[in-house]
């Protein structure tokens, strides 16, 4: 029988944005979503890639020899990559001498994921902290995250699960028997717009909402936390933001401990560049004035647990 | 972070606040740095010249453009001229003389001769302006210094001194009165025991203890006069204050919380005198009777208490160590704790104040720790494992009785109190250097095996440990003869009851070396690389290798990234951080398998302060793809800009090593 593995680009401890206590943040590869602000541009993808940080790079070409498909070449601005032709073979990166190659969804399995975060818990257990899965998406990987959270659990591990809820409601119920803590996403809720900014529809997502509340309302757990991006000129908009609201207020009163409303930034730039990819807000950041007016939208639901996060603007309008 | 801008827990009064600011201006002002003759002295801590850290001034003082300034944390108060009696010393107008009855004349002429200083605002007193070295003769013969050319040259050196802890709860018991007695007491069994070494050591204590008790005296007499100049009442307070805490302090032993304090500091400089730098306990256990006594009785507020501490602080920031456990291993966190802490958390700055966590430990005092560490950002106080530091010492062959009293003493060390002479701190064992010569030795034999080459490495770290013994043991020869701690020894048990120094044999209960070993991640990462490029998959040759290295890697650019980008230790990566304990492990076992003349065994410390920093050239270009103009590792941090997976990742590649051993 073939071990069971899920590709990730990432794994960060110490992380303090993302549940309680001290985090270590598993980023799995692979978003049925392709929302134009992605922060994690790289994980987006399923496919293992590369990325190259051309900085570092000496110019030796020894990735460019070892390419199987031909998908590099030097040019005067470094390494070249034909993403179309890359096969993610990872034989590149094996080679480079300078370690400027990045490979981006190697696969793990439970028990090597396990062993890493378990390196982890001393600091977990005096910070109250745990395990986080993000992404991507990480409810594309049920059959890796069952048993994940499973043993986590049996570590006396906390678990938490960051979901932006597209995925089959069956893939849902296999996780949150062993979740402590959700994190969903309510991005958009106009379908059409939703379509258009993340990719996809929402009703499957609103399946999933609807799932997690009937779930919380029998089995009292898991905790519950919203996750709003505020990106200009589509999520932040007042009606959107109100819609959230209020489906807040009408289905889920109680039943969530927190609604964290993450100010736009442009922070992940350069991540596109890395990616080859365009950046769609370039120039775009939020200041004092945008920050204001979040503000007054928390007070105006001051019922709602609002936290206002990522804020980065300066401090003058 | 600016001393302005520290969010200090306690505001300092007007009167605290002078106090601070004369303290910034002096290390503003260059008046309190510490010096040594060259590079080599902080890469081999010998530097070939002086016989310690470089004088400020005098004979053995090196020229001011060519010392290296090392920190600006001196107790000594620089006042820009030598000693103005160095000509009068006993041993140049008479006759200079390898014992320790010849260092004490020259002790007492030099405390005679050194002022006693009384500052405005000043509860606590006294000051020094030198140190014996720069007066005094201080060069070990010929013998010693050869032995430690020849160290140097296999990689390793050292000097004698620093970190010791005497017990200072002997002297505040005693007084000076009830030390010279206790001499007395000795130098009357030696005499009818015909034990004339033991009697002229004493003689000199007694001579010396006599010059402290003036010394202090002196301060009485400095405070009177100043006094009569002032109108400012509170102020004729404060002198008053001081002149009847000297007059006591020069009579009898202290009696209050005030009068310890003073008392702690008083040997604090009359000790540094000598130019050591000690570790002097753990204060808070040392004042809480005197606290209890004067709390309760209505003599002293906590806030007094908190200034007085301060003052000391202000003064030089002694290594001192709060928290630990009692004899019955509770907590020993007590009232003193928190206002030694406190008092931290009043003056800031420079200061060397330790607190030994435990799992037992009230756990708001440690949380107060954490804040004031986080809050003044000066890295104090400095968090050490007490049950780690006692684990250690009982494995070294400390007797539990003894080993429960230990303290962090500075720097990285620790020791226990009033029961060991530390010889640590200033000796070291570059490991890059062994490294070097199983290479070359490698290439010469044609070795063909990673097994070998660690063999040949072993060899070769052995062999410079046995140059550091021998060097060593030529300085623990000489040592109780060319420069006695006769200040320390009155607080160290069995010295005077012994009529010897303690920095002799047989002297004190504990004589281990403990050694820093500069460049362990270097070897580590270096013979990892050795390993997976040259042995385990024959990518280049030990002869390249050597090749490279010996033109610091020019034109070799694609090689040198290779070694560069093997794995590296600091990142939680198992079969690399392996090599850094089968490296550390390895000149743990050779160090502790070599036994001074003394009859202790040698300790490793993973640390080693500054040396890192000069390495470079001096050490050339390593296998871990480092540059020769690169500093080398500090301590037991992965190498710069290598620990690429985060914080946590280093602290797990770190905690792999066993702290005990």
């Amino acid at each position: 029988m073939s071990k069971l593995t899920v590709r990730i680009f990432k794994v960060e401890s110490l992380n303090t944005h993302n549940g309680p206590g001290y985090r270590t943040v598993v980023y799995l590869k692979g978003c049925p979503l392709s929302c134009n602000w992605c922060h994690n541009p790289e994980g987006i993808s399923v496919q293992p890639e590369i990325w190259i940080k051309n900085s570092t790079c000496i110019g030796c070409e020894s990735c460019v020899d070892e390419c199987p498909v031909d998908a590099l070449a030097l040019t005067e601005h470094g390494i070249n990559i034909d993403r179309k032709a890359c096969n993610g073979c990872f034989d590149c990166a094996n080679v480079c001498p300078t370690k400027s190659i990045e490979k981006l969804g190697e696969e793990i399995s439970v028990d090597e994921l396990l062993k890493r975060v378990m390196d982890d818990k001393p600091f977990m257990d005096s910070s109250g902290g745990g395990v986080t899965l993000t992404g991507g998406e990480p409810g594309m990987y049920p059959g890796f995250i069952e048993p994940f959270f499973k043993k986590c659990r049996e570590n006396g591990i906390h678990t938490a699960f960051d979901t932006s809820g597209y995925m089959p409601i069956s893939y849902l119920e296999k996780i949150l028997p062993f979740t402590d803590l959700i994190f969903f996403d309510l991005k958009i809720i106009d379908d059409a717009r939703a379509k258009k900014l993340t990719g996809q529809e929402t009703k499957r997502i609103f399946k999933s909402l609807q799932l997690v509340k009937d779930y919380i309302r029998v089995n009292g757990k898991p905790e519950l936390q919203f996750r709003t991006p505020l990106i200009p000129g589509s999520t932040d908009k007042k009606e959107n933001l109100e819609l959230i609201a209020a489906i807040l207020e009408n289905d889920f009163q109680e039943l969530y401990t927190k609604w964290e409303l993450c100010m736009f930034n442009d922070l992940c730039e350069d991540k596109y560049q890395r990616m080859g990819q365009k950046w769609k807000y370039p120039g775009k950041k939020y200041n004092m004035k945008d920050y204001n007016r979040i503000c007054k939208f928390e007070e105006k639901h001051s019922d709602k647990h609002i936290e206002i996060t990522g804020f980065v603007g300066k401090e003058e309008v | 972070m600016k001393e302005k801008e520290v969010l200090k827990g306690f505001i300092p009064n007007d009167r605290m606040q002078a106090l601070i600011d004369r303290r910034l201006q002096l290390v503003i002002d260059k008046k309190r740095d510490i010096y040594c003759d060259n590079a080599e002295f902080l890469v081999y801590h010998w530097s070939g010249e002086a016989a310690t850290f470089s004088p400020a001034t005098g004979e053995h003082a090196c020229e001011v453009n060519q010392r290296i300034e090392i920190g600006d944390h001196n107790a000594r108060v620089d006042i820009g001229i030598p000693f103005p009696k160095t000509n009068e010393m006993p041993s140049r107008s008479g006759k200079f003389e390898y014992t320790p009855f010849n260092w004490a004349k020259d002790y007492e002429f030099f405390i005679d001769h050194s002022p006693a200083e009384v500052y405005e605002h000043e509860l606590i007193v006294g000051e020094f302006h030198w140190q014996l070295d720069e007066a005094r003769f201080f060069q070990y013969p010929d013998e010693q210094r050869n032995a430690g050319f020849e160290a140097r040259e296999l990689g390793a050196g050292g000097i004698s001194f620093t970190h010791t802890c005497p017990d200072l709860s002997i002297g505040l018991k005693l007084g000076w009165n009830g030390l010279l007695e206790k001499v007395r007491n000795s130098i009357a069994k030696f005499e009818k025991e015909g034990k004339k070494e033991q009697v002229r050591y004493l003689k000199g204590s007694e001579i010396i203890a006599q010059s402290i008790q003036r010394f202090i005296k002196r301060h009485a007499d400095k405070a009177r006069v100043l006094l009569a100049k002032t109108n400012d009442s509170d102020q004729i307070n404060n002198y008053l204050t001081i002149a009847e805490v000297c007059d006591n302090l020069s009579e009898r032993a202290p009696q209050t919380f005030h009068e310890a304090v003073q008392w702690i500091w008083f040997f604090q400089v009359v000790e540094r005198m000598h130019g050591h730098g000690n570790g002097y306990g753990r204060t808070d256990q040392l004042l809480q009777s005197f606290y209890e006594r004067d709390f309760s009785e209505g003599r002293i507020t906590r806030r007094q208490a908190r200034e007085l501490i301060g003052e000391m602080y202000i003064k030089y920031g002694s290594y001192t160590a709060l928290g630990g456990r009692l004899k019955d291993s509770s907590d020993a966190t007590n009232d003193m704790s928190w206002i030694c802490l406190e008092a931290y958390d009043l003056v800031g700055g420079i200061n060397h104040v330790g607190v030994m966590w435990h799992e037992d430990m009230d756990k708001e005092f440690f949380q107060y720790a954490c804040d004031v560490l986080t809050r003044h950002g000066c890295g104090v106080p400095i968090l050490v494992n007490y049950d780690i530091l006692k684990a250690s010492e009982v494995r070294s062959g400390y007797a539990e009785e003894d080993a429960w009293n230990v303290a962090y003493s500075g720097c990285q060390w620790y020791c226990g109190i009033g029961t060991e002479y530390n010889d640590q701190d200033v000796n070291s064992l570059v490991l890059v250097k062994p490294m070097q010569r199983a290479i070359k030795e490698a290439i010469n034999n044609n070795i063909r095996t990673f097994d070998e080459f660690w063999n040949l490495y072993c060899h070769e770290v052995d062999r410079t440990a046995d140059a550091l013994v021998k060097f060593k043991d030529i300085t623990y020869d000489w040592q109780p003869r060319v420069w006695p701690e006769m200040v320390t020894a009155f607080c160290m048990y069995d010295c005077i009851e012994k009529g010897k120094d303690c920095t002799d044999k047989e002297a004190v209960r504990y004589n281990y070396t403990s050694v820093n070993v500069l460049g362990v991640p270097n070897v580590a990462d270096s013979i990892y690389a050795i390993k997976d490029l040259v042995y385990d998959n024959h990518q280049y040759s030990l002869a390249e290798l050597q090749e490279a290295l010996q033109d610091n890697w020019k034109d070799k650019e694609i090689m040198r990234q290779h070694f560069l980008n093997v794995p590296k230790f600091g990142n939680n990566i198992d079969s690399v951080d392996e090599m850094a304990i089968k490296v550390s492990e390895q000149v743990r076992e050779v160090l502790e398998s070599k036994v001074n003349n003394k009859g202790f065994c040698y300790r490793p410390s993973l640390f080693q302060y500054m040396g890192h920093t000069y390495a470079g050239p001096m050490t050339g270009a390593t296998p871990d793809g480092r540059l020769s103009k690169e500093p080398l590792a500090h301590g037991m941090n992965p190498m710069h800009g290598r620990n690429k997976n985060g914080i946590l990742a280093t602290v797990n590649s770190f905690t792999k090593l066993d702290f005990e051993r």
